[in-house]
């Protein structure tokens, strides 16, 4: 599993710099406007778009084939794509928090929010993971698009309804959050078959 | 002798493509040469041995254990080489080197870099800088670093030049000094599994025309250059193919049926192949 995941990163390498600078720049913008959507919206994609990247690489070099010949397990295969996954995810989504320091963060709103968009990042991840293994990167990628899309709607749709009815806010933070758990394990077993029925 | 593969009824459907009845064994201490067009099921039959595809039927044994139930620890007892592109392109030998070292146990880092020493391969460069011969002997290098005892290699020698492809057939040379490893190579550069081989599998659509012992086959088959009646003569016992041409017709013939004393040529692995895949049978 070392392995695999050493060689994610030296492969991705580049990208993680450059979702470095972008993740940067959105704290920023998000400290700077006061607004938190913008920065925990962000957070919900490097749950995927980390490991999709990886699984990109490996498509070009033919890496799972490598790996299965080596002795790598399908179902380790996919375990590293999900640990991938949540490593990226955590971090930058655990940075949310830190938006806190600042005073006018400090309100059980945002809280809310960003125990919502946890759980909309874990959703994003389960859904779009086992698409990818099963339809490969290109054809994944539209999916994926759909996704954010969906998720942005969400996003406004969701400051607004914060705004309006603040006494269902807390129950539908929790569902999402309780969603998102419930999602990963779920979708680590579909991927899990998808490629046990996988020809490499 | 014990064999470190044993494939029994191997079957796989791929569309229109049938992998079918596939039997052969890849015994210790020898090197089987697996050939056959683009397409007829070489690469099916080794990703089958790795357990990259699932198999419709049949059973294939690897070191006496059924394929599907072999460990990490098994795997890391296999060498493969699966085409040009497998190891990591963005990544330099170096790097290569700490990935696979988290990855066999029975890593041998040492090896690895006289390999690449041997090669001349530099250890800094990424892999998509290197030329498609250096990118083979780097496959080669990672396959025989973790104490091997039976190598699987896809075309480890195609798009090299005779130089490069020598150097290959060296390093395969040393490989086989230990009676209880095997090489099993698939390849179009019939020469080069002539120098090699000890034993020959020819697929043909998806099925296998002859698995056999290379002296075998050689002290078997004959050409045979004459005329349509000539080869008429020898009876349809004697002749395995024939092609017809501007000048006459020529034959792939068992030596043993044909009259003492006929001229023969000698027939080559690739005349064998050819006569099989593009002769008219008898």
């Amino acid at each position: 599993m070392k392995g695999m995941l050493l060689k994610d990163i030296l492969n991705i390498r580049g990208q993680i710099a450059y979702y470095a600078v972008i993740i940067a720049v959105f704290f920023a913008v998000a400290a700077v406007t006061g607004n938190l959507y913008f920065y925990a919206g962000i957070s919900c994609f490097c749950g995927v778009a980390v490991p999709l990247s990886a699984v990109a690489y490996d498509e070009k070099d033919n890496w799972e084939r490598f790996a299965l010949a080596a002795g790598v397990t399908r179902g380790r295969l996919a375990l590293s794509r999900y640990l991938l996954g949540l490593a990226s995810f955590f971090p930058v989504w655990g940075l949310s928090f830190l938006l806190f320091v600042l005073p006018s963060f400090r309100t059980a709103e945002n809280l809310l929010a960003v125990l919502t968009f946890g759980g909309m990042g874990l959703l994003v991840m389960s859904v779009v993971l086992p698409l990818v293994f099963k339809m490969g990167t290109e054809k994944a990628r539209a999916v994926y698009i759909v996704v954010i899309l969906a998720v942005m709607l969400c996003s406004a749709g969701l400051a607004s309804f914060f705004g309006l009815a603040e006494g269902a806010v807390p129950v539908v933070a929790a569902v999402l959050l309780a969603a998102g758990i419930v999602s990963v394990p779920i979708s680590f077993a579909v991927s899990c078959s998808v490629y046990r029925k996988k020809d490499f | 002798m014990q064999d470190n593969v044993r494939i029994r009824a191997l079957s796989k459907r791929f569309g229109d493509f049938l992998l079918d009845d596939v039997s052969f064994d890849v015994p210790a201490g020898s090197v089987v040469g697996f050939i056959g067009e683009n397409g007829a099921g070489k690469s099916t039959t080794i990703k089958s041995i790795l357990g990259l595809v699932n198999t419709d039927g049949g059973r294939i044994e690897v070191f006496g254990k059924d394929a599907r139930l072999l460990t990490e620890e098994d795997k890391g007892d296999i060498g493969a080489v699966l085409g040009e592109h497998c190891l990591p392109q963005d990544l330099t030998l170096r790097e290569v080197n700490a990935v696979m070292r988290r990855i066999f146990r029975g890593w041998q880092e040492g090896e690895f870099f006289s390999f690449v020493k041997r090669f001349a391969l530099p250890e800094n460069k990424k892999l998509r800088s290197f030329s498609g011969g250096m990118r083979q002997k780097a496959a080669l290098s990672a396959a025989l670093s973790h104490g091997a005892r039976l190598l699987l290699l896809d075309e480890p020698t195609a798009g090299l030049d005779p130089v490069a492809r020598d150097e290959i057939l060296d390093v395969l040379y040393d490989f086989m000094q230990d009676e209880c490893r095997s090489v099993l190579l698939s390849s179009h550069i019939l020469s080069d599994l002539e120098k090699l081989c000890d034993h020959i599998v020819f697929i043909h659509g998806g099925k296998i025309v002859f698995a056999e012992e290379k002296d075998v086959l050689t002290e078997r088959y004959a050409l045979f250059r004459g005329s349509a009646e000539e080869v008429g003569a020898f009876g349809r016992g004697a002749v395995a193919a024939y092609m017809r041409g501007d000048f006459g017709m020529s034959a792939l013939v068992y030596r043993d049926k044909v009259p003492a004393g006929t001229p023969l040529d000698r027939a080559g692995i690739e005349d064998i192949m050819l006569y099989f895949v593009r002769g008219e049978r008898v």
